[in-house]
């Protein structure tokens, strides 16, 4: 969007003039600096959880996967669930944009309940995998970083209910779409992230 | 009033290259960008696994 590219300075500059606020940049939006930071800390949360899967996997040696085979099936169709999610998503940001109230309301449901439907499927995918986290070391693994990403989806499952309730408010209009912005921007990131997850653990692991 | 130069054309400047950092983060500068991001990790994870599918079944 390009409004959100605007510097602070130059979008308030009708009505705010000399020194930007205090703990205020000119250059760059609060939400934007804090979103920004946030994924960056995020990243490299992931950065380690990835780190100490790849080492343990190759130093510890363990059988991978103890017992049977990854439901690479099951977890593909998650994927695919929300990567819909992502689709949905945009589609609330537009209708936002458009001042559409049903297309914002429509795709923020569809968003919350491909995301609830994702992390039931994960759930049900670990109840059915046949070991623990205590099994070995590369399944402590396993579980830590499916875990963690699934962690990241109860976040944004709040921060998509959060989004839910001012839409349907009427809080979110053209003029005042920045906190839905910032929803969606995690959402894509969660949704990145399980693309990575599952390309690394379940197709090249 | 205009900023920028008010020559020929063919004479004006090339618009600046942003920095790598700046690219780096361009997909969390808005839903739009982000959007775009998902869209290329999975074109780019499909491709990993088409490779991967190919390669298990020559091997």
């Amino acid at each position: 969007m390009e409004a959100a590219a605007i510097p602070a300075a130059v979008a308030h500059d009708d009505h705010h003039h000399g020194p930007p606020e205090a703990h205020h940049s000119s250059k760059v939006e609060r939400e934007q600096l804090g979103i920004l930071l946030f994924i960056i800390s995020e990243l490299m949360l992931f950065g380690a959880f990835f780190a100490a899967m790849f080492f343990i996997r190759v130093v510890a040696g363990d059988e991978w996967p103890p017992k049977g085979d990854l439901p690479i099936a099951v977890a593909a169709t998650n994927a695919a669930v929300l990567l819909s999610s992502s689709v949905t998503m945009h589609w609330t940001d537009i209708s936002a944009r458009r001042n559409n109230q049903f297309g914002m309301r429509a795709g923020i449901i569809t968003t919350f309940l491909l995301g609830a439907t994702f992390l039931f499927v994960q759930i049900n995918e670990y109840l059915h995998l046949g070991f623990t986290p205590k099994t070995n070391a590369s399944a402590s693994a396993f579980f830590g970083l499916t875990g963690l990403h699934g962690a990241h989806v109860v976040i944004g499952l709040l921060l998509l209910f959060m989004s839910a309730v001012r839409i349907f408010k009427g809080a979110v209009d053209p003029k005042n779409l920045k906190g839905l912005e910032v929803a969606g921007i995690y959402w894509h990131f969660v949704d990145v992230m399980w693309i990575v997850v599952f390309t690394t653990v379940y197709i090249l692991g | 009033m205009t900023d920028g130069p008010t020559g020929e054309p063919g004479n004006q400047e090339p618009p600046a290259k942003q920095p790598v950092w700046a690219r780096l983060i361009a997909p969390l500068r808005s839903e739009d960008a982000a959007f775009g991001a998902v869209l290329r990790v999975a074109a780019a994870a499909l491709l990993v696994i088409a490779v991967v599918v190919l390669v298990r079944l020559v091997t």
